[in-house]
Formats: structure tokens, sequence, C-alpha cells
């Protein structure tokens, strides 16, 4: 069963591998990207369903990066922040970025797979995009 | 054992739990209040030995309930292979950030320091976390002082120490995984 795609932006290898896995478990299609550079090649190159983005990354501020995707695309994908804290500055400046929520990851790894799926499965942002692939199929044989 | 208070404080009533108490409660003691609180302590305490429940507090090496979260969503092999992963890339986080240390690199140190909290917490090693989250605080203002190069030392027991722990637990899934399932 494939839920849809998430981009998932985090440097640290451990816990982006974890974090893939455990989305995939799940029935995400999962693109991690460990650093900005790669994170906006694969947001150039496909339309995912949500984002994981950390705050923390080595060649951006990922509260940029955000800034960035809400600017230079027309995307309306969740972006879920990744943070160490929950200090409400941090919190207030992802929001501020066009950021949807942020989740703690001290939390644990289920408290981020739950985010991803309540901003997903349960909001329909998954059927958003299948019904919207949908409707392309059928333009395009429309076409032919 | 429950400790009476008039600090209400979040940060005072942890400084309890990390000194042995199993509880806290503020004044005034609310009766019914009270009553809950010791029927879950006799509970707890019918239910675990007494080592087992030291291990299980604030202070502890590893936080059980994170390592347990992983049971849920992959396979006991799978488990393995993802912390095993973990405490081999953490090793080497803490071996650069004692590097970078050394060369008064801070902003490595920082860089490390930070990842090491999130990875170390995702992972179940609290304390190395706790650990690290020191180390992020004092890197941008108290680099220079014994209490910070003492912390930074710190970090190769504290890894040492989760390595053992999570491995513990590993050990502990395998027994409970043969008995379950012969």
């Amino acid at each position: 069963m494939a839920l849809g795609t998430i981009l998932l932006v985090e440097d640290d290898a451990s816990v982006r591998t974890l974090v893939e896995r455990a989305l995939s478990v799940k029935g995400f299609t999962v693109f991690a990207a460990e650093n900005g550079e790669r994170a906006r090649q694969i947001m150039q190159a496909s339309d995912p369903a949500a984002v994981l983005l950390d705050i923390n990354l080595p060649d951006v501020d990922g509260i940029e990066l955000c800034e960035q995707f809400r600017a230079e695309t027309k995307k309306e994908m969740p972006i879920v922040f990744l943070t160490s804290s929950d200090t409400s500055d941090i919190v207030i400046k992802c929001l501020e970025a066009g950021g949807d929520d942020f989740v703690v990851k001290s939390a644990g790894v289920k408290a981020i797979i739950n985010r991803v799926e309540s901003w997903t499965v349960k909001r329909g942002y998954s059927d958003l995009a299948k019904t919207r692939a949908q409707k392309l199929e059928r333009l395009r044989a429309a076409l032919k | 054992m429950i400790a009476l208070t008039a600090h209400a404080m979040k940060g005072e009533q942890d400084r309890f739990v990390e000194r042995g108490f199993d509880d806290y409660m503020s004044k005034p003691v609310d009766l019914p209040t009270l009553r809950d609180r010791l029927q879950r302590l006799s509970r707890q305490t019918a239910a675990k030995p007494p080592a087992k429940r030291r291990a299980d507090r604030g202070g502890a090496v590893i936080n059980k309930a994170r390592l347990e979260e992983f049971l849920e969503l992959f396979d006991a092999p799978d488990v393995r292979d993802i912390l095993e992963r973990f405490l081999t890339d953490s090793r080497a986080s803490v071996t650069n950030l004692q590097a970078g240390f050394a060369q008064k690199n801070y902003n490595e140190v920082l860089r490390l320091a930070h990842d090491l909290i999130g990875a170390a917490s995702n992972h179940g090693a609290s304390r190395l976390s706790d650990l690290a989250k020191s180390i992020e605080v004092g890197a941008g203002s108290d680099e220079g002082s014994e209490e910070f190069a003492l912390s930074v030392a710190a970090l190769s027991r504290e890894h040492d120490a989760a390595v053992a722990g999570i491995r513990n637990w590993l050990a502990e899934i395998d027994g409970k995984a043969q008995s379950g399932g012969s």
C-alpha cells in the first residue's frame, strides 16, 4: 500500500536511517536528503505528500529552506520540522517560515511517524496527491 | 517514597526523582490524589523488583520506552541492525567531537553535540543525550572551563555505558523471544 512520498531532510545519518525505515514500514515512499542542496533537487523533481525538515543542516538553515520551498514552489504540502528543543522562539520561527508543525526528536521515532501520518493519511493529503495523479492520468488518456 | 514539597516547579520535581524518590506531591496535600498515588506506587512495587525500578528512573542510561517503540515498528533483526548502526555512528561522533574540542574548533563541537542530542534520545540513549545537551549549552559560552573539558571527556564513558545498556536490552529481547518461541 503506497501512502505517498515523504521528503525527509536530516543530516544525522542514524536519525535519517531510523526515520526512513520506520516510514517505509508504515507504507510511505521516502526520499531522504542529508543536506539542503539535495533536498532542493528532490523537491524540484517530485511532489511529496509531506516534508520532514531538520532545523540544523550543514549547508543551510532548515527554517530558510522552508521559506524557499514556500516561495519557489506552488506546492502546498505540509512541512513538519524536526527539532532538538521545543523552546517557543524556535517553534514560532518554524511556523512563521511557512511550516505547519514541529516534533521534538527526543519524543522518539513513533511520535515522529505519528505526526507524519496525522498530516497525510488522516488529513487526506495523500488522497489529494492520489486524486491529482488520477486527474493527470485521465487528461493524458484523453489527449491520446 | 513520595516527596512532599512546597516546590511545585518542574525542575525541582525532576531533582526529587533523580535523588531516589519514586514520586512527588506538592503541598497542600489533596487526600484523594494521595490515595491514587499510593495505590499506583504499591501496584508498581508489586509488579517490579526494586533493582529494576531503579534502572527505570530519570537518570537511567537507557530509556526502555524508546527502545520498546522499535519493536512495534520493526522485527528483531532490524531493531538490532538499527541500534548497532547508531552505536557505531555515535562512537564516531564522540571521537570527532573530542578531536574538535582538542583543536578548539567549537563550531564543530556545537554541531556534533547538537546532532548527538537528537540521535541519542531517538535511540534510547537518554543519558548520552543529556550529556550532549550540556555540551551544546556550554559550547556557546563556557568552552574554556574545566567543567566543560570534563563533560567532553565523560562522553567516552557515557557512550560505553550506552553500548552496554543497549546491548543488554537486545540480549533481554533475544531471551524473551527464545523463551516465548519454544
